[in-house]
């Protein structure tokens, strides 16, 4: 219950945010809470399963693709699009996860990049369907139910995302608490053992890879209608790569952290990117300040706080920051 | 397509295997040593054609430009391989971030240093023309670049299996802890293959001007190649990596010269294919587990 209430709180206050904020910090937050909800989605297959993916990108762009193409070429609508799209996401990763995930660690980060730049590379290069490089624009958003809510209004819009970030991160949450996915833990720490008691690890990763994949569809679907467009952008590897990396510096397996760096690093980024040319330098040493002096990420500072208080006890008692994992 | 298109494709794949082959090499046996996907790799191979461009640019001498090249990514490689060999060794996540973060450093730092613009280098004097194979008219330098190849392979093959150090370097690969338990010191051989890596990435960095240019950007673009070769030729075998970079160069050139529309289909689908039915590779004894 603790959580749920949680969760409400911290839905309460961001409904209410754009009251205090300008329209253009509405539509950063708006890119923000998506980010956030992908990289918590990542979250469930590195974090929580200990398997490394460069490439969820894939699914992210697959969704937005897939609706965007449904609605401008065969002018679906853009409710049954975004179903479309999602459909076509979690149908790839359902066909592909089972010979992925027989690979771990650094390999399988391997071939979700190879299989992800497979993506990319048909979006950029098969420009008569695609657009190429141009993308595809002209997606129009869904018309909401109650009809006296224009989806047009940046706010309107925000709301619409929140409700949909909202109930992602309730669904995330309690996948993560259930026995499944309380037995994915078990996968990342001691694949052998779980055998032993007669998991069917297999599955287990397959299901986590397609969950973090469906995660990734629908903000890929939300992105792509707050842009009103779709680009090769939302499949390049360097977003696999930013969503991987906010997993790490939120804190793997502790879902709340990536959620935050996720939407952190995506403001701080576009902050960055109007102020200097040097942005990918200062994210670069973002990373490897992250790594030399917060190795747990954000996730591990409430720990280190009270480790540091109950320093009579020996040290290391309190150290697990819950997701260090993850066998060499 | 006659058989001078298929003659010139095929110039033209050796050609970008020959120089995959400088940067995969490095790559992979530093993979197969100690575990660490260095994704700053292609960093290494940028400064090294940037390095390359100033002192041709400078001297007007190729043969400086080499030195300049791959002395400035070895000692890169040596100082990141210093600062940084315990969080290297650490956990797969670090690892990831940590590279990853180097790779954006550097490919900003190039930027701030030598600009957008692309360059590109001046082949040297006695290999700047063309010469007649089999009825096409080719350029020397390119079958030069492929002669490299093929004679420094050879070489290094030679010295990986035949020599001394290549069987300490190989016996670190197949069991570091033995290895390490049969008094050789593991730390010396890694810091050894990870500049002689780094520095075969700067050589390649300044023999592909001529033919790539040096442009930021590059830098990844090489890195994504060199990857598939490390999984196609198997992760730490050098003999893996050579026969990958030709077979990746070829796929590659005749992908986008027969199919443009889908040719990183024709290149990253084989790649898939291969990992998932052969998860060691074509020549690798082990997966990157």
């Amino acid at each position: 219950m603790r959580r749920e209430l949680l969760i409400l709180i911290a839905a309460v206050i961001l409904a209410l945010l754009p009251r205090f904020i300008s329209t253009y910090w509405v539509g950063l937050m708006t890119q923000a809470l998506i980010f956030g909800a992908f990289a918590m989605g990542l979250d469930l297959l590195v974090g929580y399963t200990g398997l490394l993916s460069l490439g969820h990108a894939a699914f992210f762009g697959l969704a937005g693709y897939g609706a965007a193409l449904a609605i401008t070429r065969w002018s679906l609508d853009p409710w049954l699009a975004a179903g479309l799209g999602i459909g076509l996401s979690v149908l790839v990763a359902l066909a592909y996860a089972p010979l992925a995930v027989r690979l771990g660690g650094l390999a399988l980060l391997t071939v979700t990049l190879a299989f992800g730049q497979v993506v990319w590379g048909l979006a950029t290069r098969w420009t008569t369907f695609t657009g190429g490089e141009n993308g595809v624009p002209g997606v129009s958003r869904p018309v909401l139910p109650i009809s006296s809510l224009d989806i047009a209004d940046p706010i309107i819009y925000y709301w619409f995302s929140l409700f949909w970030i909202v109930l992602l991160v309730f669904l995330i949450s309690r996948f993560a608490h259930s026995p499944v996915g309380l037995s994915l833990l078990g996968v990342r720490d001691s694949e052998t053992r779980m055998l032993a008691l007669g998991y069917n690890v297999h599955r287990r990763k397959v299901t986590a890879f397609v969950v973090a994949a469906a995660v990734g569809a629908v903000c890929g679907i939300l992105s792509t209608y707050f842009n009103k467009f779709v680009g090769p952008g939302s499949l390049d590897w360097r977003l696999s790569a930013q969503m991987l990396l906010s997993v790490v510096i939120g804190g793997p397996g502790s879902l709340w952290g990536p959620f935050v760096a996720g939407s952190g690093l995506f403001i701080i980024r576009t902050q960055l990117v109007g102020e200097t040319q040097r942005w990918v330098m200062v994210l670069g040493f973002l990373y490897i300040i992250t790594v030399l002096v917060l190795p747990g990420g954000l996730a591990s500072i409430p720990v280190r706080i009270r480790n540091r208080r109950i320093s009579t006890l020996p040290s290391g008692t309190f150290d697990s920051t819950g997701g260090e994992g993850g066998d060499v | 397509m006659d058989l001078r298109f298929w003659m010139f494709q095929l110039l033209n794949g050796l050609t970008t295997g020959a120089l995959l082959f400088f940067v995969a090499a490095g790559l992979t046996v530093v993979f197969g040593l100690m575990r660490i996907l260095n994704l700053a790799h292609g960093g290494l191979f940028l400064l090294g054609g940037f390095v390359g461009w100033s002192v041709q640019q400078a001297t007007g001498s190729f043969t400086l430009a080499l030195v300049a090249g791959a002395v400035a990514a070895g000692l890169l490689g040596l100082i990141l391989q210093q600062a940084f060999s315990r969080t290297l060794l650490g956990s797969p996540f670090n690892q990831v971030l940590l590279t990853l973060g180097i790779a954006f450093v550097l490919n900003n730092a190039y930027l701030a240093l030598w600009g957008g613009a692309p360059r590109s280098l001046q082949a040297p004097e006695i290999f700047a023309r063309s010469v007649s194979v089999y009825g096409i008219t080719y350029p020397a330098y390119r079958l030069f670049l492929i002669g490299l190849a093929f004679v420094s392979g050879t070489a290094l093959i030679i010295f990986w299996e035949r020599s001394r150090m290549g069987a300490i370097i190989r016996a670190c690969v197949d069991d570091r802890q033995m290895a390490s338990a049969m008094g050789i010191r593991v730390d010396l051989v890694f810091t050894f293959v990870f500049v002689l890596g780094a520095m075969l990435a700067g050589l390649a960095g300044v023999l592909g001007g001529p033919v790539l240019g040096v442009s930021i950007g590059l830098d990844f673009d090489v890195l994504l190649l060199a990857i598939v070769v490390m999984v196609v030729g198997g992760i730490g075998s050098l003999a893996g990596a050579f026969a990958a970079s030709m077979l990746v160069g070829l796929v590659d050139t005749f992908g986008r010269a027969s199919f443009p529309e889908i040719s990183y289909f024709t290149l990253f689908v084989p790649v898939i294919l291969i990992l998932l039915l052969r998860p060691k590779g074509l020549f690798g004894r082990f997966t990157g587990e």
